[in-house]
């Protein structure tokens, strides 16, 4: 994601209650309390941790090693607009809410429906013909005016 | 009294000698007449005569910083050349107090003085007044010591200081709140709520009780009176950084039937049990606070409706010769004091031979714009504007970006800056007063959580920055040249979203037929955001302009801005990343802000504000329609964007790259004197912050201007003779890597000046290229990034901090990741060559190591400098 990697953590209720990763360098543990999910990061000797709503966008999180800092996820992905790419295909196979094309900027946004991951929207495009190139979006930070 | 020994004669003394000897020995073989003439050994040349001038003052304030000369004398002039010792003693040490440029004085034949500088270092450390005592020492040459062989200077001790700074905190965010931050104000797309207001409290972790937040309306502006609840909820304080962030949205809705047509409300929410100070203009903490008008039918007006005005004064600008930024006469622009005169954009011709930016389209991407307003209509008024929050708010239009606040619209005083009309008999003047001006407003129009506006990057942000295509009701925005981006981010160190870039790519490549738009963005507020934690903190700014994720791009201008004086506003953030500044005043109480459009009515916009001062009851200003109290750098971009855009109007050619090209050769150099910031950690001096500097390529720069400020009047001249599309295309280097990685990690010491550098070898570039902008990603790992900061150094020998120590916004932040930091210090340079990266740590007890270096090179092919 915007070239570096990171760590989708799990999101909504009934997911698994640790998603531990196998690399000696970072373990994982993201399980649910009766109101909140709460996520645990143990990575390079530090602990991070965090606590998201059990539903909605603001459910989506992951982690990123290379700032040691968790971040929102958009409930929304994007999709290179090569190669021919059928977005009619992708919005079928998503469910998709809406999509809004970029022609000049080589790219689309495919507005997720509630439940379905973003990462999880990824792979499925990622699995049409052609292999379209999508990606996850981070929430970006506030602007303000100046 | 000294001897006068002519140097001329000290010079050929062997020569006239042998002159002498010579004529004699002729005369004695060929007959002279007379007695033949006996040679006379004439004197040995004079012994000089050696001593020590102390400098002006031989008493030193340390927290000067400075740097004074100590001058040996020699009488007569050195006969040969002389070699003056000299001894360093005093209780000051040497090294760590202070440097010298020598150990001796050098005297060439025929001199009669030489001198080394005495470096005194600032070091922040209460260690008493100290002396240096200075004695000549070993003489070589045709000199001996005078009377006067010694001098002390007298150093008075600086003021101490430690850092106060955070500690490290095992990687979380740093504790945030009380703080309440408000998400969205919009109209409900609800038949029941007229409106809705989401706000976000944040409470420290430490907190042990839970807060009150409470939503409130009121027909008072003051909500003295008539006060109506509409919620109160109770916030838990959280019990991680996260949920501190995210995790505690709230939204107050107001329902249509509590409204009357034709009314004024007042809306606010506040953390606490005790209501806030509330009104126009008043400051209170942890506090939401605006309002709205209805209409006729009792909904929110949402409409930019036609205001009567009275007959023009026939002509002119009434506001005009208040406006310090247009021609700066000293006025005082209803502050309590005016300026230097001649401070301005120096645009006297542009003005007097109507250069005013015809034929160019200038968007102002902000919170919204008044398209009827009295001085703004006659550009605004052709349409082009796109209110992307029309949907939702019912009587809205989409071609009408209409900002229903009472309490200011931001956009459209900015508007003014740039694009206001003139000679209409109202107001004052835009820098560009006959330019297309189209407003977008794209925070409007997504109220729900799920879309918050001001978290993302929106789609409502790319459509209005050149994305936009047209058609079917859509925004057109592709069809701009010029964009006024007002705004910033307040988040800490990150990268630029993927798709900005894009954007930014883009529009400098295919808009205006392919020559490229030009974005124009305010550098930001944070030089003074903050307590300081160091004194050199109020030198080098609390929040640094390259910390904007947003802002380290090359397809940027980055605008900073200065005041009345012609010196920076106190406010303005600095950074490499800077291209020029504009005027952006100061508060508008002491000295002079800007004079520009409100939103139009006395009972609406920031002319209601205890700031300001040409209020409704000013003759000039009877409507309301105006404030003199604007400012920030927001209003220094919009300024340089009508400056580009009377640059634009003189030559619709040029690229984009032109366009910056003529701001930089022909900016005025302000505040020439500026010193360079720097001071001694561990006895190893530093400079966090450089004066102005010449690099290879001529330019001069500084981190507090870029290459100063803008000079309409020289920009235009140069426009008109200007190639267009000479500077060749942009190129874009791979990234160039350490040549021996094995460096790394490499340990940055701990409060010591010295620091540590790496090289990165820049090779295979063609011959002709030139630099246009530098990037350095950079990755640290460090307990705490407050502490560093970065400088890099070309192979044209140009030295640039790109990160300051002290940077606020990376307190606490556990180092540097990937973070690309931009300068534009070396533009024109030619960057082939070693480039030298250094990072300092200035204060102690957080350490860390540099791991990761890579450097990046925009150019383009052309010798033009």
């Amino acid at each position: 994601m915007e070239g570096r990697q990171v760590i989708v953590l799990a999101s909504g209720t009934g997911s698994p209650e640790s998603a531990a990763y196998p690399s000696g360098t970072i373990a994982v543990q993201s399980y649910e309390t009766a109101t909140r999910r709460k996520h645990i990061v143990s990575f390079k000797g530090r602990t991070y941790s965090a606590s998201t709503p059990l539903e909605g966008p603001w459910s989506l999180v992951v982690f990123d090693p290379a700032r040691r800092r968790f971040a929102s996820l958009l409930p929304s992905i994007r999709v290179e607009l090569v190669g021919g790419v059928d977005l009619k295909a992708i919005a079928e196979t998503l469910d998709a809410v809406d999509i809004t094309v970029f022609d000049s900027l080589g790219f689309a946004y495919v507005d997720l429906p509630n439940g379905l991951h973003p990462a999880d929207a990824v792979d499925r495009v990622r699995n049409l013909n052609g292999a379209p190139r999508a990606a996850m979006r981070l929430r970006r930070p506030r602007i303000e005016w100046r | 009294m000294r001897t006068a020994w002519p140097v001329p004669l000290l010079k050929g003394f062997r020569e006239a000698v042998s002159g002498v000897l010579a004529a004699g020995a002729l005369c004695s073989l060929a007959a002279c007449g007379g007695e033949p003439v006996s040679p006379t050994p004439l004197p040995p040349p004079p012994e000089a005569t050696v001593t020590l001038a102390a400098p002006e003052s031989s008493t030193l304030q340390e927290s000067d910083n400075p740097r004074v000369r100590l001058t040996a004398e020699l009488d007569p002039h050195a006969y040969d050349a002389v070699t003056v010792g000299l001894n360093f003693g005093g209780s000051a040490a040497r090294g760590s107090d202070y440097a010298v440029s020598g150990d001796t004085i050098e005297v060439p034949p025929g001199g009669s003085s030489g001198s080394v500088v005495i470096d005194v270092y600032r070091d922040f450390v209460q260690e008493g007044d100290e002396t240096i005592e200075v004695s000549l020492g070993s003489l070589t040459g045709n000199a001996k010591a005078g009377e006067t062989s010694s001098v002390t200077l007298q150093l008075l001790d600086g003021e101490a200081a430690m850092f106060e700074k955070g500690s490290a905190n095992g990687g979380d965010e740093p504790e945030a709140g009380p703080e309440l931050i408000l998400l969205a104000y919009g109209i409900a797309d609800d038949p029941e709520y007229a409106l809705v207001v989401i706000v976000l409290p944040q409470l420290p972790s430490g907190l042990a009780e839970p807060q009150l937040l409470v939503g409130q309306w009121s027909t008072d502006s003051g909500f003295a009176n008539d006060v109506h609840t509409i919620a109160t909820y109770e916030i838990m304080p959280a019990d991680d950084p996260f949920e501190q962030l995210f995790g505690n949205i709230r939204e107050f809705r107001l329902p249509v039937s509590e409204l009357a047509p034709g009314e004024h409300y007042f809306i606010r929410a506040y953390l606490g049990s005790e209501p806030p100070s509330t009104g126009p203009g008043m400051e209170s903490e942890n506090q939401f606070y605006d309002g709205f008008a209805t209409n006729a039918e009792g909904r929110v007006v949402v409409r930019c409706e036609t205001r009567e005005r009275g007959p023009s004064a026939g002509g002119g600008d009434p506001l005009f010769v208040y406006q310090w930024h247009l021609g700066n006469t000293g006025q005082t622009a209803f502050a309590d004091r005016g300026g230097l005169a001649g401070a301005d954009l120096s645009m006297t011709d542009a003005i007097a031979l109507g250069r005013h930016g015809a034929g160019v389209k200038l968007a102002v991407v902000d919170t919204g714009l008044e398209i009827c307003h009295p001085d703004l209509a006659a550009n605004a008024g052709a349409g082009g504007s796109f209110n992307f929050g029309f949907a939702r708010a019912p009587g809205a239009a989409s071609h009408d970006p209409f900002n229903f606040s009472l309490l200011g619209d931001h956009g459209t005083s900015v508007a003014g800056i740039a694009a206001a009309a003139a000679n209409n008999g109202r107001g004052g003047r835009g820098v560009a007063p006959e330019v297309s001006l189209v407003g977008f407003n794209p925070t409007s129009g997504i109220l729900d959580e799920e879309q918050d506006p001001d978290l993302a990057l929106p789609t409502a942000f790319l459509q209005s920055l050149g994305a936009g295509e047209g058609g079917d009701g859509a925004p057109d925005s592709a069809s701009v040249d010029i964009f006024n981006m007002s705004f910033g981010s307040v988040a800490q160190s990150e990268n630029p979203a993927e798709e900005f870039v894009r954007l930014l790519q883009m529009g400098t490549t295919r808009l205006r037929g392919g020559r490229g738009a030009l974005y124009v963005k305010a550098a930001g507020n944070g030089f003074d955001e903050c307590e300081p934690a160091h004194p050199l903190q109020r030198e080098l700014g609390c929040v640094n302009g390259n910390t904007d994720p947003d802002q380290n791009l090359p397809w940027l201008i980055n605008v900073g801005g200065f005041n009345a004086d012609d010196v920076k506003s106190s406010f303005s953030a600095a950074g490499a990343n800077l291209w020029v500044v504009g005027p952006a005043g100061e508060d508008g109480l002491d000295a002079p802000a800007m004079i520009t459009t409100d939103q139009a009515g006395a009972e609406a916009g920031y002319s209601q504000y205890p700031q300001n001062r040409l209020t409704s009851a000013h003759s000039l200003n009877r409507d309301g329609d105006y404030v003199s109290a604007f400012g920030g750098t927001s209003s220094a971009a919009p300024a340089v964007a009508g400056a580009t855009a009377v640059v634009l109007g003189v030559n619709p050619d040029l690229t984009w790259r032109d366009v910056k090209h003529i701001l930089a050769a022909t900016a005025r150099k302000i505040d020439p004197g500026i010193a360079e910031v720097r001071a001694a950690f561990n006895g190893a001096p530093y400079v966090a912050q450089h004066g102005w500097r010449s690099n290879a390529a001529g330019y001069e720069f500084h981190n507090w201007y870029g290459f100063g400020a803008v000079d309409v009047d020289a920009a235009v001249s140069m426009a008109a003779v200007h190639v267009a599309g000479s500077l060749g295309d942009l190129a874009e280097s791979e990234w160039f890597e350490l040549a021996d990685d094995a460096v790394l990690p490499l340990v940055i010491p701990d409060a010591d000046g010295a620091g540590a550098s790496a090289v990165i070898e820049v090779s295979d570039l063609p011959e002709a290229a030139r630099i246009e902008a530098v990037v350095l990603e950079i990755t640290i790992e460090h307990t705490n990034a407050f502490d560093l900061g970065v400088s890099l150094r070309s192979p044209g020998g140009m030295e640039n901090v790109v990160n300051p120590p002290l940077n606020a916004v990376l307190n606490e932040f556990p180092g540097m990741q990937n973070w690309r930091l931009l300068s534009n210090a070396f533009y024109g340079e030619n960057p082939g060559g070693n480039w030298t990266v250094h990072v300092a740590d200035i204060a102690a007890g957080d350490v860390g190591s540099l791991t990761g270096l890579r450097l990046k090179i925009f150019y383009a092919e052309h010798f033009m400098n």
